[in-house]
């Protein structure tokens, strides 16, 4: 089974990196995570390293790199007309579906921590003093939350890419998706009673952060797990073809 | 080893209102090439994705390799490889890189996955642009390439949907020549679809011709030409003139006449007596050196196809349901085969 993961995710990775023009799609990732990995931090400062919202950021990169790399995987290769005969070599359903997963979440994850040492330059550069510096527990914060925040990505965008007719379908859809769960909180939080909105925004903004991320982690845990078993759930290679 | 690669009993398949296979009863020598000859729609991809277990079948049965498609699927897709209707190349990869997915994909160990693709890529005239991406190949190397990796883990059996369908007659025969090479080196059964009658002719052992997801006949071509008689007569001689040919074309007899180099040939309808038409040939001055009567695997379909529409009309109107097609417009057999003149469009 692993080794069917692993040529799964071997294939997909090719077809990222081995593409022609890569380098060009490559760049533009770099120039995204650059971007936001030193403009944010630069604006912020040194409350970066220690702000417990800062932890939203590290979520939020992940699942909005992975509208374009999840739209591709079962879309794309029904698009391409390459999903029949995938489906019809002896590769498990659930060694293609871990194996598009395990692509996504490796190249999505491995893009956002390259921004961690990006926002280490902003921050130093900006505020000039005694070296700021991510803690190992900082480190590992930030990379188990951009992970499980990846798989979130992955998985959900997998789930929809499963019955999406075409690419541009699949990326609307989870457009569409990311918007909602971002915004349903921000408005949610609008109709919350005065002494608990103060309370929350208080926590992110002064608590500790270890708490948030506790938090955050435990419900993403949740969804990764509902997203993973769902996938698996609409799975089904006849129905794959007829779609 | 079984005897027989594939079995089917009864084999159905329903989409709402329309049956795409009917009925489908095989049994399909192991070691042969079969050929399923039939129209667009007629349900050889249905068939094929049955036996894949890409969908379930309404009713019936079906065993590959001896494995039950219902139950023992993963050891039949183990075991097999497929062409499909489309030639599912990553477009993106290289041409080497395909295959290497595939020999990956079937736990062919690293040095063998090398050596397999170099032999094959070699074979099909594709190893001087095994970098490329597989995107950038003319329309014939990208199907060479597609049968070339469902080849790759050498399975037992392959299924090879239209494996020729919109390529050249040139890379349409390297690709068969390459193809019926290839079964003989490494004994694979091979399923082909095909539209195309001459190639199921030159290539398949077996033959089974299908339409409106029935099976209409199945033997050798040997058998199927065997059992349609002989309805085409070949002249051989000089003085084909205009005149010959205009009375020829009111003759009830004739089906329709053409030349080709100096040889007439002349479609009876079935039944039909030659002498009337080599009296009227000479009676016009036609110097006839040969008049040979034959049946070509072409004209055996064409009798297959004919018989099952000189049915009884209740049986027409039953299948008529599920979207029945005539002969007529579902092959255009004669035309892109044949040279020189042709009188069919002047017989009634």
């Amino acid at each position: 089974m692993i080794r069917d993961v692993a040529s799964v995710t071997w294939k997909e990775w090719r077809e990222l990196t081995a593409a022609e023009g890569w380098e060009s799609g490559l760049l533009g990732l770099v120039l995204f995570v650059g971007l936001l990995g030193l403009f944010l931090p630069y604006q912020v400062g040194r409350s970066w390293l220690s702000a417990p919202w800062v932890m939203l950021f590290w979520i939020w990169i992940p699942i909005f790199l992975m509208t374009t790399v999840t739209a591709d995987t079962f879309a794309g290769e029904r698009e391409r007309g390459t999903l029949g005969s995938l489906l019809a070599t002896r590769l498990p359903d659930r060694a293609i579906l871990a194996g598009k997963i395990a692509a996504a979440v490796t190249y999505v994850w491995g893009a956002t921590l390259l921004s961690v040492p990006l926002s280490l330059i902003a921050i130093n550069f900006k505020a000039p003093g005694p070296l700021a510096y991510y803690t190992t527990g900082q480190l590992g914060t930030v990379a188990t939350l951009a992970l499980l925040s990846s798989i979130f990505g992955a998985a959900l965008g997998v789930l929809i890419s499963l019955r999406s007719p075409t690419v541009r379908h699949a990326q609307q859809t989870f457009s569409l998706g990311v918007l909602v769960a971002f915004v349903f909180p921000v408005f949610g939080l609008q109709m919350l009673p005065a002494g608990t909105k103060t309370g929350l925004i208080q926590a992110l903004v002064f608590g500790e952060a270890g708490r948030v991320a506790l938090v955050l982690a435990a419900v993403f845990i949740v969804l990764d797990v509902l997203l993973v078993t769902a996938a698996m759930a609409r799975f089904r290679r006849g129905r794959l073809l007829l779609n | 080893m079984t005897q027989y690669a594939i079995q089917t009993q009864e084999l159905t398949r329903e989409y709402s209102t329309l049956r795409a296979l009917d009925r489908l009863s095989l049994e399909i020598p192991a070691g042969s090439i079969f050929g399923f000859l039939g129209s667009n729609g007629a349900g050889k991809t249905t068939t094929i994705h049955l036996l894949l277990g890409l969908l379930r079948p309404t009713a019936g049965r079906a065993a590959v390799l001896g494995h039950d498609v219902a139950t023992e699927i993963d050891e039949v897709r183990r075991r097999t490889g497929a062409l499909l209707d489309k030639a599912g190349l990553y477009a993106r990869l290289g041409v080497q890189d395909n295959l290497e997915f595939y020999g990956r994909i079937w736990h062919m160990p690293r040095r063998e996955r090398r050596a397999r693709s170099e032999e094959l890529l070699r074979q099909f005239g594709l190893w001087d642009r095994r970098k490329e991406p597989a995107g950038r190949l003319s329309f014939g190397m990208k199907r060479k390439l597609a049968v070339a990796r469902a080849l790759f883990h050498r399975p037992d059996l392959v299924f090879l949907d239209e494996p020729t369908a919109g390529l050249d007659p040139v890379s349409a025969e390297s690709l068969r020549r390459s193809l019926v090479d290839l079964v003989a080196q490494e004994g694979v059964t091979v399923f082909l679809t095909t539209h195309n009658v001459p190639e199921a002719g030159k290539v398949c052992d077996q033959i089974g011709i299908i339409r409106s997801g029935q099976l209409l006949a199945s033997g050798s071509p040997e058998e199927l030409r065997a059992s349609a008689g002989s309805n085409r007569i070949v002249v051989r001689g000089s003085g084909f003139t205009e005149e010959a040919f205009t009375l020829l074309a009111l003759r009830p007899e004739v089906e329709s006449a053409e030349t080709r180099g100096g040889t007439l040939h002349v479609w009876l309808v079935p039944g039909s007596s030659a002498a009337p038409i080599v009296s009227l040939l000479a009676g016009c001055g036609v110097q006839i050196e040969e008049v040979v009567r034959e049946t070509t695997f072409e004209d055996a379909f064409l009798s297959v196809l004919g018989a099952e529409d000189h049915a009884p009309e209740t049986a027409r109107v039953a299948r008529g349901r599920f979207g029945a097609v005539r002969a007529d417009e579902a092959f255009a057999l004669k035309a892109p085969e044949r040279e020189g003149s042709n009188l069919s469009a002047g017989v009634a």
